[in-house]
């Protein structure tokens, strides 16, 4: 045997233990039993029951509310940070410091913003979620812009100018549009933190308003059930069709 | 002649670096003027000071009576063509050039006539549809100069329009540059490093060097009598001796003596500028030397040549007496023939 040989099982190793929890989970969600690893035939009947299980549906309904807000939030302030960032500044610690949301530990995150939330007596709910998410998903989003940015020709905007543009048609004629791939690239990575965002959301959350996760957490807590791999599965779906869509549309921006 | 651009002891520091320093410069009303220097002379500073780019350390820009200096890029009736062409890649070719008419919220007949005659004009009359990353360099360059020109500014700046464009190319588009400013009757400001292009093409030229402008004239003139020895050097080909006048020869400051009687005060330090024509290689030639390259060109070679003189000579022959490297040659001049340069 040699060395790819090798290399082979570390191949296989690390495929089996990444797949086989997703492919066990899919499976799982059609089994008709309820006790796991004991297939007693095929059945739809826990994406039923899901959709009729009420913590479910208002987890949902809250993990979309946060996604999408937080999503705009991020997109709007994360591209202005970048244009600042790379075009107003020349400091390296500025930019360090606008991009260290994204690399700062989510508890420290976390805990740091519960710490201040109750220190201005902010009452929790999605609304401090949404800001919480908007912290570290802004950053993301800038870091994704700010290398589009530096990919731009900065005569583009020049030439927008010289042709009697007004800054402000510049910015939504020429440069937004210009940096419409990391804009759609942004957004989605955005919505997809967000939303199985688990950490600095079960700190800064308030009692009433549990987002997906949070739900999912506590249905853990009393064993894996069927219904939480039909859950488990759907969210996967889901998190599939956005990657596929994301790379589409970047994909899609390029070529014009 | 009208004066339409009068710049006005301009001068502009990048950290300490002078890019500009003290340029006045005036352009007349539908001329081809050209801005002639070397890498980093500069050419891009001054037009983009023209079309409100950068900002003035000090002095003035007055265009057509009224000092810019408050007036921003968008209201300059100036346009510039950017030597990235900086074309829009997320719109058509049509959209592009029809940017600016668009912005002065022009009626959508008149747009749309003006912008297809024009693409008509140069060439691009069936690619108004096309994405601009579908294009040739040369269908770049004409989509950035349409762009540039079909609001028809007082004056159009191009920044080194021709350089992405292979030979071939460029010379087509010289003429069609020319053409082109015929047409329109626009006033043109071309930078370029290439002085064939700038000789080609401008009534006038302003040779620049390290910020300054080195002299203003007619490219006849630049190559004739050139101000100083700088632009003596720059533009087209010659030998450059240094030295004083005395008794109707040039002495070097190596102490050998060459022919030279033109007129000038004697013992002033001068350069000798010769041009190769003026340097004729023959057995009766009193300055001997050795050839350190050839280079030739068709219908005539120019040979290099050390001859003693602190600088190697460079003279023309013609293709049937190409000599070759390494070979003992003999050459004169007659002592009326040459320019004489004096330092600025
Ligand atoms: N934004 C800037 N910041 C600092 N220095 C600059 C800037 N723009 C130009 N310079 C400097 O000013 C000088 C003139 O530059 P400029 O671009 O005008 O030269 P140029 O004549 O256009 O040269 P080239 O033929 O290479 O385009 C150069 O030394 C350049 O390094
Ligand atoms: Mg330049």
């Amino acid at each position: 045997m040699t060395g790819v040989g090798k290399l082979g099982w570390v191949l296989a190793a690390v495929c089996f233990f990444l797949y086989a929890p997703i492919a066990i989970v899919i499976v799982m969600s059609f089994n008709a039993s309820k006790i796991p690893f004991q297939w007693t035939g095929f059945s739809t009947k826990w994406y039923s029951e899901l959709f009729a299980n009420a913590s479910v549906l208002e987890g949902l309904r809250n993990s979309l509310i946060v996604g999408v807000s937080t999503m705009i939030l991020s997109v709007v302030l994360g591209v202005l940070l970048a244009i600042g960032i790379t075009r107003h500044s020349t400091s390296s610690a500025v930019q360090a410091l606008a991009l260290a949301p994204a690399i700062i530990p989510d508890l420290a995150l976390a805990i740091g913003l519960l710490a201040l939330f109750s220190a201005i007596s902010f009452p929790l709910g999605l609304t401090t979620v949404i800001l919480s998410h908007t912290i570290f998903c802004m950053a993301f989003v800038a870091a994704i812009a700010r290398g589009r940015i530096l990919q731009i020709d900065p005569a583009l905007e020049e030439a927008a100018l010289d042709l009697g543009d007004t800054p402000r048609g510049v910015f939504f004629r020429v440069t937004v549009p210009s940096l419409m791939p990391a804009i759609i690239a942004g957004a989605l990575l955005a919505f997809t933190l967000s939303f199985d965002e688990f950490v600095i959301t079960f700190f800064t959350n308030g009692p009433s308003t549990p987002t997906l996760p949070i739900v999912i957490y506590s249905m853990v807590r009393f064993g894996v059930t069927p219904e939480i791999n039909a859950l488990a599965s759907l969210v996967l779906l889901f998190s599939v069709a956005i990657v596929l869509i994301s790379q589409r549309s970047v994909k899609l921006s390029q070529s014009i | 002649m009208t004066v339409l651009l009068d710049i006005h002891n301009v001068s502009k520091a990048f950290d300490q670096l002078a890019a500009l320093d003290n340029v006045s410069l005036q352009i007349h009303t539908n001329e081809f003027f050209a801005i002639l220097g070397p890498s980093g002379s500069g050419k891009t500073t001054l037009l983009r000071a023209l079309a409100g780019f950068e900002s003035l350390d000090s002095g003035q820009i007055v265009l057509d009576g009224q000092d810019v200096a408050d007036v921003p890029p968008n209201e300059r009736p100036v346009n510039l063509m950017f030597q990235s062409y900086a074309l829009f890649p997320h719109m058509t070719v049509f959209d592009n050039v029809a940017y600016g008419l668009r912005r002065e919220k022009r009626p959508q007949g008149e747009i749309a006539e003006r912008v297809t005659s024009l693409l008509a004009t140069v060439g691009l009359g069936d690619m108004a549809t096309r994405r601009t990353h579908q294009l040739s360099g040369g269908q770049k360059q004409r989509v950035a100069l349409a762009r540039a020109i079909v609001k028809r500014p007082k004056i159009l700046l191009l920044d080194e329009p021709l350089s992405a464009l292979d030979r071939k190319v460029r010379e087509d588009m010289q003429l069609e540059l020319k053409r082109l400013q015929h047409e329109v009757g626009i006033t043109f400001v071309v930078v370029t490093h290439d002085q064939e292009e700038a000789m080609s093409m401008a009534d006038r030229i302003a040779v620049m060097d390290q910020g300054r402008v080195e002299q203003v004239a007619t490219p006849v003139e630049l190559y004739k009598n050139p101000g100083n020895p700088f632009v003596a050097n720059f533009i087209g080909t010659s030998t450059l001796l240094r030295g004083h006048l005395s008794s109707g020869r040039l002495h070097l400051t190596n102490g050998v003596k060459v022919p030279c009687s033109l007129p000038s005060e004697d013992g002033a330090e001068i350069w000798l500028m010769l041009r190769p024509e003026d340097i004729s290689q023959t057995p009766a030639g009193a300055i001997t030397g050795t050839v350190i390259s050839t280079n030739f060109y068709g219908p005539n070679c120019l040979v290099v040549a050390e001859c003693g003189l602190e600088i190697p000579v460079k003279y023309l022959v013609g293709n049937s007496e190409v000599p070759r490297v390494g070979d003992a040659t003999k050459i004169s001049w007659a002592g009326d023939t040459g320019v004489v340069v004096r330092a600025s």
